[in-house]
């Protein structure tokens, strides 16, 4: 019997099972994981899951029947340390040796790591797992003081998630504003007012070049020289995409694993999907590796619909949102190289959009509490649309009739 | 036990038999029922559970969020009954539930 092996049990490896499955293939189906348990939803752990709204089996992206139920076989807490592409076959780190007639490789993006003296202490984390939440979680309460390194969405998804549970909270950034990769000056500068008016002390042109400990506690000593004391800290500085073994079993690698717009690699039969894929953009036209759950999940329905014959191309719009405190965030499109801005609706209400273009054409949107934009956006931008600036602005009528 | 008939627009019918602390959304995505994605897993972010929820049966779950509305608003193929399906939680007092999907989620 066929059997196709996924390398990586989180949102695409999960869904590329189910979805080859349900699209109709009859053979073995193999998902491999290196963490202890089932997949589970990354999004909540800075925010739903951090201040407890959302449980851990809440988390769980399919129950544990459903794996059973589409004869889907689950190895968990296994590490692969090599692809053999010429016999097609897989290494464990156990030594079992696993083969394969199809491959989709799904192993995401670690945390980048910081390196300066203290950075191993045991009060210092980084977000990625569940593992990873839980232990921040046990270090966060309305007595600790957590510093946050790094003012990107998980660095302030996380300060937003530890203020509502009462923590005294510090960012410290680099840039001289938050988000300083994905969005203009007015929409840092609106984050930056947020989390001071909840408590949340954002430092700028800042950062932290040593750690010690200091009795029970710990000490961050920032580039002027200032010292701050603290409980716990989270590092947030982006990700590295988990590119290893497909570097070692030859594969085309940059910034991620190279594929096609049916998510195959350079190698005919192995497929890459998710935050490691670097694929192209009709709409942008270029590779792009994106960090997003909707892009992981519909690139696993491409993989298995392109193993199971079916004619099917990865076309998807990229969106992302964010929740920190009272504001909701949905941002649609890459936002990279736009040469003028426009504003609709009213920043101090908490509720606008930002629509970022380019030569005239609208190329993404970050819709703050504004939710008909954000799909209105979602839906129109990749048909290529030029709409006056005044009209973007103007919220006495629609801007997309 | 009462069930959730996830009708498509062929009139298909796929039958799940009810789970409580699950929601008309996430009892799809665990019995692979076509036409119910889930992309942001229940967050209100995307719109790609949206179902139809005849009036008669709304009174079974709560009412829409300010949130629920807007992204509703704006969803393809959008009806008076229109929900999204991750906000109808399921408990062990309902009867039998039917909800209609829309051709397409995107």
């Amino acid at each position: 019997m066929q059997q196709v092996v996924i390398i990586g049990a989180s949102h695409g490896g999960a869904e590329a099972a189910i979805a080859l499955r349900t699209q109709g293939w009859e053979g073995k189906i193999l998902l491999v994981g290196d963490e202890p348990t089932l997949p589970y939803q990354r999004p909540p752990l800075s925010k739903g899951y951090f201040h407890q709204a959302v449980t851990d089996q809440q988390l769980l992206i399919k129950k544990p029947s459903l794996y059973e139920k589409a004869k889907v076989e689950v190895m968990l807490g296994e590490s692969v340390t090599a692809i053999d592409k010429v016999n097609k076959s897989i290494s464990l780190a156990s030594g079992l040796s696993i083969s394969f007639d199809y491959l989709i490789i799904a192993t995401g993006a670690r945390a980048r790591k910081l390196s300066i003296p203290g950075s191993d202490l045991s009060c210092i984390n980084y977000l990625r797992t569940l593992a990873d939440a839980d232990k921040i979680i046990s270090q966060v309460n309305a007595k600790s003081h957590l510093l946050v390194v790094g003012a990107g969405y998980i660095g302030l998804e996380i300060a937003a998630s530890a203020s509502k549970l009462g923590a005294k909270v510090t960012v410290l950034e680099s840039f001289p504003r938050v988000l300083s990769r994905v969005t203009n000056e007015q929409m840092s500068e609106f984050y930056q007012n947020l989390h001071a008016q909840h408590g949340v002390d954002i430092k700028l042109n800042s950062g932290v070049t040593e750690f010690r400990r200091s009795g029970e506690r710990y000490v961050a000593v920032l580039p002027d020289g200032e010292e701050l004391t603290f409980d716990s800290a989270v590092i947030g500085i982006g990700v590295i995409p988990n590119i290893e073994l497909a570097e070692l079993a030859g594969l085309e690698c940059e910034n991620g694993i190279v594929v096609d717009n049916k998510t195959m690699t350079s190698e005919p039969g192995i497929f890459a999907i998710g935050d490691v894929s670097n694929h192209p953009n009709p709409f942008y036209q270029r590779q792009i590796r994106l960090e997003s759950v909707p892009n992981a999940m519909e690139q696993a329905k491409v993989a298995a619909a392109t193993i199971c014959g079916k004619e099917k191309t990865h076309d998807a719009f990229p969106w992302f949102w964010s929740d920190q405190f009272d504001v909701k965030l949905q941002t649609a499109g890459l936002s990279q190289g736009y040469d003028s801005t426009v504003i609709r609706g009213d920043i101090a209400a908490k509720k606008f959009a930002l629509f970022y273009l380019k030569e005239g054409k609208v190329i993404a949107v970050d819709a703050i509490n504004s939710p008909k934009d954000f799909m209105k956006a979602k839906m129109l931008i990749p048909t290529g649309i030029s709409i006056p600036e005044s009209k973007l602005a103007d919220t006495s009528s629609d801007w997309f009739e | 036990m009462a069930v959730v008939k996830y009708i498509d627009t062929d009139g298909n019918v796929t039958e799940v038999e009810m789970e409580a602390g699950e929601t008309v959304m996430s009892l799809a995505v665990n019995n692979m029922v076509d036409g119910i994605v889930g992309e942001c897993g229940g967050a209100q972010a995307c719109a790609t559970c949206h179902c139809y929820l005849d009036e008669s049966l709304s009174k079974y779950f709560s009412p829409r969020s300010e949130m629920e509305e807007a992204m509703l608003e704006a969803a393809p193929e959008r009806k008076e009954s229109s929900r999204l399906s991750c906000q109808l939680e399921l408990n062990d007092d309902l009867p039998d539930i039917e909800v209609r999907l829309p051709a397409s989620q995107y």
